[in-house]
């Protein structure tokens, strides 16, 4: 991975052709596609080259290198720090509450913290922040601190075993943390732009 | 901008040795850094359980939540991107905050509440293996028909959650009044429609069609063509 890195083109203007093309092939697939966009701190949400919804990210640091420039990743696996619990309706041969009644999931029920694992080593740690409260924001330093631990750690890791891992940390605020959650599919694809095109 | 920070080194496994002997000072050091290490560790876990604990019920407290662009900024697509964007009306649902736009371009002219998949699980009690998901299918679709005065044709699962028998005629299925005047499919089964549920609009509740108001569904009944692009997410 990292070879094939150095064989790319570095100016940022061709960086910036490269991944326009590879999102050209993404928007054709006529499926929803996820641009992390560095520069500006947000991650956009398209289907057919359109953006759909924008996930402005308050901090976000890279861990482990920088990523190929217009390789796209695939979502492999959702790792919430707390599952969410699954909603069951009531069967109604032992309960007589009316199912449009029944407590439905929605955002509010999605995880704050989190991490996204993708194809080729790459994987997004997302936790909260921005919260008004110090008390509160303390503590989401230290969710924060403990994302960093576990990326480095596993970077280090990676290099031991020939495994290669990178890392994005994003700091959300906690709804759009759990809007992004929300959002993703199975398989989706992401693509990183480092570079402000 | 500073991407590669240092990291943060934790390192535990000999401090028990380190204590034996050294100065008070240094005691005091190392058990708090042990017992900071111990509270990172609490306070983490704390961290994400308030904030799920504190989440937000009501959409009118969701709707000012967080800041909302439609727009891509202009000039960022090239020409080709551009060229595949949907052309006419198009309909954009976000299931997280239950509402459906329509789009022209890059700019959205309507705004309504709807009520989309509730992602409960139901079992079929015929084989407790088997069951439903009720999500709202997230994705890229295209209106594929539109109907005046529509009929439910009653899946297996609706029968099952009333705790009725499935029937065995397919006459017994159909039932009229309950999609409001219009519905707008978008394939697999799944509508745009009406309801009579209107006080659950803006919450997730459905199995999985997206339910409008009547006003709202005349609007976009008239103004959404056959052909017209869908995205939800």
């Amino acid at each position: 991975m990292g070879s094939h890195a150095e064989e790319l083109p570095s100016t940022a203007k061709e960086s910036c052709v490269i991944l326009l093309r590879e999102e050209v092939r993404l928007a054709e697939a006529l499926r929803l596609y996820v641009i992390v966009d560095e520069a500006k701190r947000r991650l956009v949400l398209k289907a057919k080259g359109t953006a759909v919804r924008e996930f402005p990210v308050r901090s976000l640091d890279r861990v482990g290198g920088s990523r190929e420039r217009g390789t796209p990743y695939s979502l492999l696996e959702k790792k919430p720090f707390i599952e969410p619990a699954p909603r069951m309706l009531p069967n109604p041969s032992i309960d007589s509450r009316v199912a449009e009644d029944s407590t439905p999931l929605n955002v509010s029920a999605m995880p704050v913290r989190y991490e996204l694992v993708f194809t080729g080593g790459f994987s997004l740690l997302v936790h909260p922040g921005g919260a008004d409260s110090p008390w509160r924001r303390i503590l989401d330093r230290m969710g924060g601190l403990s994302h960093r631990v576990k990326a480095h750690a596993f970077t280090w890791g990676g290099k031991l075993w020939g495994e290669p891992r990178k890392f994005l940390l994003l700091e959300m605020s906690p709804e759009e943390s759990q809007a992004f959650y929300w959002a993703l599919n199975p398989t989706m694809k992401v693509l990183i732009r480092q570079d402000s095109c | 901008m500073a991407f590669c920070r240092r990291s943060t080194h934790l390192t535990m496994s000999r401090l028990p040795y380190r204590i034996q002997g050294t100065p008070s000072l240094v005691k005091q050091f190392t058990s708090w850094t042990i017992a900071g290490v111990l509270v990172v560790t609490l306070t983490s876990w704390l961290s994400a359980e308030l904030t799920i604990a504190g989440a937000l019920p009501a959409v009118s407290q969701r709707e000012g939540a967080g800041s909302m662009r439609l727009t891509a900024p202009a000039g960022e697509e090239p020409g080709d991107l551009k060229q595949l964007a949907p052309r006419g009306v198009y309909v954009v649902v976000d299931t997280a905050r239950n509402r459906l736009y329509l789009r022209r371009g890059e700019k959205t002219f309507y705004a309504a509440i709807v009520s989309t998949g509730s992602g409960a699980r139901l079992i079929d009690p015929r084989d407790p293996s088997q069951g439903w998901r009720f999500d709202t299918p997230h994705g890229v679709f295209t209106i594929t028909s539109k109907l005046l005065n529509p009929v439910w044709n009653k899946p297996d699962w609706a029968f099952l959650e009333e705790g009725q028998p499935v029937p065995t005629e397919s006459a017994d299925r159909i039932e009229s009044g309950v999609l409001g005047q219009y519905a707008l499919g978008f394939g697999d089964g799944y509508f745009i429609h009406g309801t009579l549920y209107t006080r659950l609009l803006g919450t997730n509740v459905t199995h999985g069609c997206i339910r409008l108001g009547d006003e709202d569904l005349r609007h976009v009944f008239h103004v959404v063509p056959i052909g017209a692009t869908v995205i939800i997410f």
